[in-house]
């Protein structure tokens, strides 16, 4: 697996970018969070993925102006965000954090944010917005007293009313339940589709594959990969991969396994434990199943010994970094 | 990510291939891993197994037979310190903490600061009295004179000091932790006004007691070795009463509030409010001049000032020194009466 | 509204808070008991003496610690929530987030502030024009400039209420008072001189003109309103 070559400058950034970083760095004292990453970010959904800790929100921070760089620079819809208001207007932002402005009503925050980027119809945008994440715009409770998932929204539809080019989130799905994380996810896209560039983290990889095709993955505060997701994570699967498996009779299970071509390593830790190495999980997943009935063992459990997400992220940092 | 076992599948199987030999490729190492040691959850029973403590020297005749490495946990077999080991660590362990040492930089800040606020005066004065000898004597502070120089550095002193040690302990639950150790709450307290004490005498018992042996060899200190000893006494006692006050005043603010930047800011402006309010009472509005025994700062300073057989701040006649000693019990015993209520209804969650 | 109005006030209900009004009630009812117990023992000089007492409580005191807890609170709560984001990420020019963040918390400290020390004044001397004007004055100008510069502090140290305290402790009223040109350095100084000119009575280190007790504390409040702007401009907002 190979990532392709830094791009040649002619070529980049692409002329329909609305988010350039160009070399950015941050660090805070001896800490180097993020760490010579360049980035453009087109029109459409894309997720910017990597593990707590990697420097998502670090990158996020200082492609929104919230925080500078320690070094490279920034390039947001016409300008740079940290000193050019109207730039920066042009960004509809999520951050991280959960507070939100706790004694006031999800319609006075939303309201606030619409009078802040000095619209002219306050109360009609915040309605709007609200309704966009489904949000009663009359609910007579204070933010404080709204479930996470509530709360989430209304940081959505505070960075929605002003109707920006480009929409900043850190995280915005984090809380919401499965089927607002689904309604979430198509409101994106449908922001997307109308021309917004919308930057979503996540460490959540599943979420990832539902955002949009195009990923930006950092790890360890550097840029590992970026591009469209499915391929990256076809490249990853071509990395082999550890399980365990725990079943009745393994050494039989195990004989059987390693027979089929998808493994390609297997050593029996105890009678009803065995770890196997497979060049190709999917593969794998579907023969265990049928190796283990055959055999006339009882399988109990499949579990990937390497799979959290801190493995996956290494794969992609040995390759690229 | 764990795959349950999957149900039936279709009827058309596909060709099992039949457990037969295994390919010569095909690694099967049947020994177990030595790296993952496997902790027992129950006592073994077969004659086979043996738990060991420590894995053993490989023996070429160990082979084949099983060995459970158990390092899961192991019992403690030292000496049990009881309660005087347990207050011997609160004590010092207070005592590090609010001193920085093993803490980053911006932890020692402020107890280097006010160290060195409180030695820097006694250290110019020793100074002067080297360079003039007795003419400089006149220019010299009595002991008692001297605490008006640092009073500020004390009282702060103690507005870090006393919320650092008691309000953290209760934020972060390391109170529940102590409690489950020989400490009972009583115990636990009594070793903490001991770290805060120990810690505020640095202040005010080091400079009186550098200025006595500075003087002392410059030739100005107390002359015979009575007199030097009841002198030595005196700064003792005045040490002890002024550190033991404005500790016992910084415990029972800190016992109040699980913020401690809340109780600091308190102690801090507690000081000169009830200075300034006293004093406007008394002297502008010529109420009785007993209220000055509110005053906090002042009314040990005062009693220093007795102690040393000087004429202090206020009149005998207006404040008779058993009422200052009154005054210096009550305060000391309420604040800690109240320190131990706050703490005795305490509800402890771990 | 105007956005400057919008954040004024939302600063303005942030600053309302159970704890500092029972500050507030608390240290306006000292006052109240102090004016009343000198009053009733018939002071006498008692234009000088409601001076000293309005000095050495109120300006010393009261008006410096209102207006520390209040303002030093005004971005500090905002940090402490992680809100300032909200505000700061808007296009609205920050020099209107500074001053409204100043403005709200004046507003509360120079009522909560003069109602108090101008009744302690009152019951000490009966109407006299010039302590209720020097009064006034003096803390009205006590409390703008000290709530923009704790304001700032605010902005600049999580811990900006202690280090304010030991600004108004160590240095005010200790190291500034040790005489020489320290006193220059201390803001103290300033309305003080107003109030000591206004009501004609001699107070420790306050000499100075009418005129320069007003004009630096207006200067440095504009100077605390600058800083903060640029502050905002520049730093890291998480």
């Amino acid at each position: 697996m190979s990532l392709p070559p830094p791009p040649a400058p002619a070529a980049w950034p692409p002329p329909d970018a609305t988010i350039v970083a160009y070399d950015v760095s941050r660090s805070f004292g001896s800490l180097v969070a993020v760490s010579s990453v360049s980035v453009a970010v087109q029109p459409g959904v894309s997720a910017l993925l990597g593990p707590n800790g990697a420097g998502k929100s670090t990158l996020l921070r200082m492609l929104s102006g919230q925080i500078k760089p320690s070094s490279g620079s920034v390039w947001v819809a016409g300008g740079d965000p940290r000193t050019d208001a109207e730039a920066r207007d042009r960004i509809g932002l999520v951050p991280q954090q959960d507070g939100v402005f706790e004694r006031e009503k999800a319609l006075d925050v939303v309201r606030l944010a619409a009078i802040l980027s000095q619209l002219d119809n306050v109360e009609e945008r915040a309605r709007w917005a609200l309704g966009l994440v489904e949000l009663d715009p009359d609910l007579d409770r204070p933010v404080g007293a709204f479930s996470k998932g509530m709360r989430q929204r209304v940081k959505i539809a505070q960075a929605l009313v002003h109707d920006p080019v480009v929409l900043m989130m850190d995280e915005p799905l984090n809380g919401l339940d499965p089927r607002q994380r689904k309604q979430m996810i198509s409101l994106f896209h449908e922001l997307g589709n109308r021309g917004k560039s919308v930057l979503v983290s996540s460490h959540v990889l599943e979420e990832v594959e539902r955002l949009g095709s195009h990923v930006i993955v950092i790890a360890k505060g550097r840029l590992a990969a970026q591009g469209d997701f499915r391929a990256i994570r076809s490249l990853m699967d071509n990395q082999p991969l550890r399980f365990r498996v725990v079943c009745t009779n393994a050494r039989r299970v195990a004989a059987s396994l390693v027979e089929r071509s998808a493994v390609i390593g297997c050593s029996v830790a105890s009678d009803t434990e065995i770890e196997i190495t497979t060049d190709d999980a999917k593969v794998f997943r579907r023969a265990i199943a049928a190796v283990c009935r055959n055999v006339g063992a009882r399988l109990e459990e499949v579990a990937p010994l390497d799979e959290d997400l801190e493995s996956v992220f290494r794969y992609l940092v040995g390759a690229g970094g | 990510m764990t795959e349950q076992p999957t149900p039936p599948g279709p009827p058309t199987r596909p060709a099992a291939p039949q457990p037969t030999t295994p390919q010569p490729a095909a690694p099967q190492p049947t020994v177990p891993r030595p790296a993952a040691p496997q902790p027992t959850t129950s006592p073994p029973t077969g004659p086979a197994a043996a738990v060991a403590a420590e894995p053993p020297a490989p023996s070429p005749g160990n082979e084949g037979a099983a060995q459970i490495y158990d390092q899961g946990y192991r019992s403690y077999d030292g000496p049990r310190t009881g309660l005087a080991g347990a207050m011997k660590t609160l004590v010092w362990f207070s005592i590090k903490t609010a001193l920085g040492m093993g803490r980053s930089a911006r932890y020692k800040i402020v107890p280097v600061l006010m160290i060195v606020a409180a030695f820097v005066p006694a250290i110019v004065f020793v100074g002067i009295a080297a360079l003039l000898g007795d003419i400089g004597e006149d220019f010299l502070p009595t002991y008692p004179e001297y605490y008006g120089f640092i009073v500020a550095a004390i009282y702060l002193f103690a507005g870090f000091v006393a919320p650092e040690l008691l309000s953290p302990d209760r934020r972060t639950g390391l109170l529940g932790v102590y409690l489950a150790s020989p400490l009972n709450r009583a115990w636990y307290l009594i070793g903490k006004a001991i770290a805060v004490v120990a810690i505020i005498l640095i202040v005010t018992l080091g400079p009186t007691l550098l200025l006595l042996i500075a003087y002392s060899l410059e030739d100005v200190g107390p002359d015979g070795f009575i007199d030097w000893l009841s002198t030595f006494g005196q700064i003792i006692l005045s040490g002890v009463v002024l550190g033991l006050l404005y500790a016992a005043v910084a415990l029972a603010v800190s016992a109040s509030t699980d913020r401690s930047m809340i109780a600091t800011a308190t102690i801090l402006a507690m000081f000169p409010a009830s200075a300034i309010v006293t004093d406007i009472l008394v002297n502008e509005a010529d109420q009785t001049p007993h209220l000055r025994l509110l005053n906090i700062p002042n009314m040990p300073r005062d009693l220093v000032f007795r102690i040393h057989d000087e004429r202090g701040l206020w009149p005998p006649f207006d404040n008779p020194s058993w009422t200052l000693w009154a005054a210096w019990l009550l305060w000391v015993g309420g604040s800690l009466a109240f320190v131990w209520l706050k703490y005795r209804r305490l509800l402890v969650r771990r | 509204m105007t956005p400057f109005f919008t954040l004024y006030r939302l600063f303005l209900r942030n600053q309302l808070t159970t704890g500092r009004l029972v500050l507030i009630g608390a240290l306006s009812a000292i006052a109240i008991i102090l004016g009343f117990a000198t009053g009733a023992s018939d002071p006498f000089d008692p234009v000088e003496t409601a001076t000293g007492v309005v000095w050495f409580f109120g300006i010393g005191l009261m008006v410096p610690i209102i207006s520390l807890v209040l303002s030093s609170s005004a971005f500090g709560d905002l940090q402490a929530d992680e809100t300032l984001v909200y505000l700061w990420h808007r296009k609205t020019p920050r020099w209107q987030l500074a001053a409204a963040a100043w403005l709200a918390p004046a507003t509360i400290a120079v009522p909560a502030t003069a109602l108090g020390l101008v009744i302690c004044a009152l019951l000490i001397t009966g109407f006299s024009a010039k302590v209720f004007f020097g009064t006034l004055l003096a803390v009205v100008v006590a409390a703008i400039v000290y709530s923009a510069a704790f304001t700032l502090l605010g902005l600049l140290f999580r811990r900006a209420l202690i280090i304010g305290l030991m600004y108004l402790f160590i240095w005010e009223q200790f190291m500034a008072r040790a005489g020489g040109g320290a006193a220059t350095l201390s803001i103290n100084t300033y309305p003080s001189s107003v109030l000591a000119q206004i009501t004609d009575v001699e107070l420790f280190l306050a000499d100075r003109s009418i005129a320069v007790g007003l004009i630096v504390p207006i200067v440095l409040s504009i100077l605390a309103l600058v800083a903060t702007s640029r502050r905002l401009n520049r730093m890291d907002v998480a």
